[in-house]
């Protein structure tokens, strides 16, 4: 009887860079050229079909100096975001809340309230928000019907922008169900020796519920900011920017000057402000965050 | 015991109230299409007058050309492959992250962590105008191309995460029996990530599918319309909207992502979950 | 790249091959002034023709295209037709990615802008034998068509502002609009209809309109200028005369003659949408002669007739009457598509073949070729409303304003200053500081 002699395969670990070479050519081809590139365009008269010429800070400084639409748009883009993220985040905490005790039907509900987020930047919702916001819409049909004032949600600068944020904000499923699935896992025995202790309901969730979900709380509040300050599907489908500019937030203003003016270069810098922006944020909320975040591993990788 | 009691009504009430405001748009919009003009506006009614398949046919027809069939294959025409590269691009990259220790790996992870957090916005006109010198626009590659090269930080990231749960003496056994790593990952990896690999696959599918931005920089010939713009499109005809047959195009564009939702939910669920945590 | 030139090389073998074999075979026994070659190579070619217009254009639009297909079998046009809202957007992205559609209906304010960005449409001078040009005026062509000695489009018809009355409403209201119209007069008229009926108005517009049919014929009236001097690309008017016109506007709705600011914004680029007009509770609207056909289309209950577009009431002011005939649209062809010849071809049949003439009519206003023109008027196809507009428009001595006046970005600045001031949510002279201050970085750029 031969044995076959079963070589033991001896793992070598730069094979690991093999498989992440399509992630490192991605990475370089479309992401960090781009990245650098649009630093680049920033700083040049960059129209497109010319070649793109140095002007160093003009295009910054017409921004934040000449233009009287960019501090509408950051304006706009700012109050948007200050809306939803909260507003999205709240509910989604309240309804987890809610459902986290021991309900019956759970995942039915859990179902429902997921739906809106299958929609997320979904053109055909927009389109289904414009139409019910509109002012013969149903919206506007209800209020009547319980003989309240019609609101011209879609024709007032101010109602506009809400319309936007409750398009948003309807769509708290995903963090929901994310919040859930972390209130599930935070240990029962805490509450238990809170309420030995004599904690009523309110002192239990601000002192143990929070902290113990602050984590994922954080990741929402991160991601959810990331996207709010980059709006621009619902902001263009259901009022255009309109009315009279009052939507009109920056995603949508670099499309318009990128790609209906051409104006690349100026496009890129409004751009950078827009990740400025979102750098500022997030190194602000990790700040914040140092000593609130409770991590159970200690934080590391 | 009363008050536990209470409570509880009062949840359910709460949660019963707020469900039928996430249900309403959307059986709005089904119910519209099968009303006029009239009736969906200025009118409290939910269900319609009568029950007559016209919005659906009619809009279905579309304009010019192309018939709403052929929107929808442009749909799947991008998503599809695009899922499918991306589930397989980052699972790949995230089998060499997870299991290897090469040089560099602390910089080059840390380098797909910040790209987490890299806005679409800073990098499109570049992608762009890259795209341009390629002579890919107008086409499905801009969408391809990237899903191919795992530029997809997040599944790469979500599908690390599970394999971290998977224990390394799985591989050792492998490589005791001689497998490469390749083996390693295909016969005994790959079957234990499934989940993970089929939430991943739901998510790019979603996003992808509701893709708006992207689809009206790249995509200019009618003919190669996806839903999104084609919808778009529609509204703005610079005559008497027909609303029915929009909403009710509308619905059916978004049936197929209700009727994977009802499906595969637990999926979905999972990985929304487990995104947000730690293993 | 390399790939669209192979494409090229081939197709012009391909082509000049044809030419050769079917030389010797028959004449275009048409008679008519279209030149359509038959090609039967065999050779499939596929156009797209993008435009924008009403359900009415839309239908004769395909009409045409069908009947030209029926006539070259190996030709299929994919049309590509909505609205005008976002045409603009969508016509610059596809034309910077080198993808726009085939034939192209343009906006004439558009195309200045178009040209100084690059070069994208074909020259007709270097395809004349592809199309006759002959039914065109040349004066026409040269003084709206022609950048630097190119022919870059073709007029879609000859169309000017129109104030379009809806004469049932305004004999009711005790409003006679068969006079000399003044800016005054319209407010005061505004007031009239307000106290007949306080759910009627007299005007019907939108910020598109205020844009061309007010704002910019009151500053040339002012300044006998258009807005803005192509050559030393700087404002004609002054800070004082802006917040003149701004002021205006505000006053059109501050008197009540048009709805509130708010209750239109729906039908803004769709004045025929909006409920007022098609129940006839507007008694004029304003308009451009080439969108009479949709505006009378939505209401047919009541009889019309065209005004006169509004002057000043004091004529020793006015410097100039600030209205004048025009392209509604361009018909250009994309230089780097694949069949430009083919393009050219169906432009010669769209223009100089008969049933197109008939087919098409008055749907983007007056014919602009003279037989095109003939042929409508035996048939009665134009109609006395927009004859009745382009005529008087013909008559006014306003220049020329496409240029730097009509460029989109110095258009969406006067949009701005006009919807802020709509909404009640600026002054005037805010307005008017906010606008100058954002037209002369816009300016510095061009």
């Amino acid at each position: 009887m031969r044995l076959k002699k079963i070589k033991k395969y001896r793992k070598k670990d730069y094979m690991g860079l093999v498989y992440i070479a399509p992630w490192l050519i991605g990475f370089l081809l479309l992401q960090l050229y781009p990245f650098l590139s649009s630093l680049y365009y920033s700083f040049t008269d960059y129209q497109f079909f010319n070649d793109p010429s140095w002007i160093g800070i003009q295009n910054y400084k017409k921004l934040f100096t000449t233009d009287p639409e960019f501090y509408n748009s950051l304006k706009v883009t700012i109050v948007y975001t200050l809306y939803t993220v909260p507003g999205k985040l709240i509910m989604a905490l309240f309804i987890a809340v809610l459902l986290n005790q021991n309900l019956k039907h759970i995942g039915v509900i859990r179902t429902i309230y997921y739906l809106p987020s299958l929609f997320s930047g979904s053109v055909a919702v927009a389109i289904l928000w414009k139409l019910l916001f509109m002012d013969e819409g149903t919206i506007n049909s209800l209020l009547t019907s319980i003989h309240l004032p019609k609101v011209q949600w879609l024709g007032t600068t101010s109602t506009a922008l809400v319309t936007i944020c409750l398009l948003e904000i309807w769509q708290f499923g995903s963090s929901m169900v994310m919040f859930l699935a972390a209130l599930k896992q935070v240990p029962v025995s805490l509450y238990e020796a809170a309420s030995l202790d004599g904690a009523g309901a309110v002192k239990k969730f601000f002192h143990i519920t929070i902290p113990q979900i602050s984590p994922i709380i954080f990741f929402n509040i991160i991601m959810q900011s990331i996207t709010a300050l980059q709006n621009f599907t619902s902001s263009f489908v259901v009022t255009g920017g309109g009315p009279n500019k009052g939507t009109y937030v920056l995603g949508m203003k670099l499309y318009t000057d990128a790609f209906t003016y051409f104006k690349m270069g100026y496009a890129s810098a409004t751009s950078w402000v827009i990740f400025g922006m979102i750098l500022v944020i997030t190194l602000l909320l990790f700040r914040f965050s140092s000593g609130k975040v409770y991590y159970e591993d200690g934080g590391d990788f | 015991m009363r008050k536990i009691k209470k409570n509880k009504v009062l949840i359910y009430l709460i949660i019963a109230l707020v469900g039928v405001l996430m249900i309403y748009p959307i059986l709005w919009m089904f119910l519209a299409a099968f009303k006029t003009n009239s009736e969906i506006f200025g009118s409290v009614k939910l269900l319609p007058g009568s029950w007559s398949f016209d919005a659906f046919v009619n809009g279905w027809k579309g304009t010019g050309r192309y018939s709403f069939g052929k929107f929808f294959l442009n749909t799947f025409a991008i998503v599809v492959p695009t899922t499918l590269l991306t589930v397989v691009s980052c699972m790949i990259v995230a089998y060499g992250f997870a299991r290897f220790n090469f040089p560099g790996k602390k910089l080059l992870f840390g380098i797909l962590i910040a790209t987490l957090m890299l806005p679409n916005t800073v990098i499109i006109i570049p992608r762009y105008t890259l795209f341009n010198k390629f002579g890919w626009l107008n086409t499905y590659l801009p969408f391809y191309i990237p899903a191919l090269l795992a530029c997809y930080p997040f599944f790469i990231f979500m599908l690390m995460q599970f394999m971290r749960g998977i224990p390394r003496e799985l591989d050792e056994s492998a490589y005791m029996d001689g497998c490469g790593t390749l083996r390693t990952f295909i016969s005994i990896l790959l079957p234990l990530l499934k989940p993970a690999l089929f939430s991943a696959g739901l998510f790019q599918f979603l996003w992808t599918y509701n893709d708006f931005f992207n689809s009206l920089i790249y995509i200019n010939s009618v003919e190669k319309y996806p839903i999104s713009l084609a919808l778009r499109s529609a509204i703005d005809a610079e005559a008497n909207v027909q609303w029915g047959q929009i909403m009710a195009m509308a619905f059916i564009s978004v049936l197929p992502l209700m009727i994977l939702f009802f499906v595969a939910q637990k999926y979905f669920v999972e990985g929304v979950a487990t995104s947000g945590l730690k293993g | 790249m390399k790939k669209k030139k192979v494409m090229a090389m081939m197709l012009s073998v391909l082509m000049a091959a044809t030419l050769m074999t079917g030389c010797g075979g028959s004449d275009d026994a048409n008679g008519g002034k279209s030149k359509s070659e038959k090609s039967d190579k065999g050779e499939q070619v596929t156009l797209r023709f993008s435009w924008w217009g009403g359900d009415e254009r839309n239908e004769a639009t395909l009409q045409v295209i069908d009947n030209y297909e029926k006539e070259h079998p190996n030709i299929k046009i994919e049309p590509e037709f909505g609205g005008d809202e976002g045409y603009l957007e969508k016509l610059s992205t596809s034309l910077a990615g080198g993808q726009a559609a085939d034939i192209i209906q343009n906006g004439t304010g558009w195309m200045p802008g178009f040209v100084e960005k690059g070069d994208f449409f074909v020259d007709f001078n270097d395809y004349k034998d592809d199309i006759d040009l002959s039914g065109f005026s040349d004066e026409y062509l040269d003084n709206t068509c022609v950048f630097d000695g190119k022919l870059l489009g073709l007029p879609s018809g000859v169309a000017t502002t129109a104030l379009l009355v809806n004469k049932t409403l305004a004999d009711e209201t005790g409003i006679d609009l068969t006079k000399d119209v003044t800016w005054e007069s319209l407010i005061e008229m505004g007031k009239k209809v307000q106290e007949h009926d306080n759910s009627q108005y007299l005007l019907n517009i939108d910020t598109s309109f205020l844009v061309t049919n007010v704002f910019r014929p009151y500053i040339m009236q002012m300044t006998g200028k258009p807005l803005i001097d192509d050559d030393t690309k700087k404002l004609t008017c002054s800070e004082e005369q802006l917040v003149s016109v701004l002021a205006y506007i505000q006053s059109l709705y501050e008197n009540h003659v048009t709805q509130p600011a708010g209750e239109t914004a729906s039908f803004e680029d769709a004045l025929q949408t909006n409920p007022k007009w098609i129940n006839g509770d507007y008694v004029a609207v304003m308009t451009n002669s080439s969108q009479i056909n949709n505006l009378t289309a939505a209401n047919e209950n009541v009889e019309y007739i065209v005004a006169s577009m509004p002057e000043m009431s004091d004529k020793s002011v006015q410097k100039n009457d600030g209205y004048y005939a025009n392209p509604p649209q361009l018909m250009c062809v994309n230089k780097s598509g694949k069949h430009v010849k083919e393009a050219v071809k169906f432009l010669d049949y769209f223009y100089n073949n008969e049933d197109a003439a008939k087919i098409l009519k008055d749907l983007r206003s007056v014919p602009p070729t003279e037989n095109a023109r003939k042929i409508c008027e035996e048939n009665g196809l134009i109609g006395s409303l927009v004859t009745d507009s382009v005529n008087k428009g013909l008559e006014k001595h306003g220049v020329n304003e496409m240029g730097l006046t009509t460029d989109s970005e110095v258009e969406s600045v006067i949009k701005t200053m006009i919807e802020s001031v709509k909404y009640g949510e600026s002054t005037p002279d805010k307005a008017a500081s906010d606008g100058i201050s954002m037209l002369n970085n816009i300016l510095s750029e061009k």
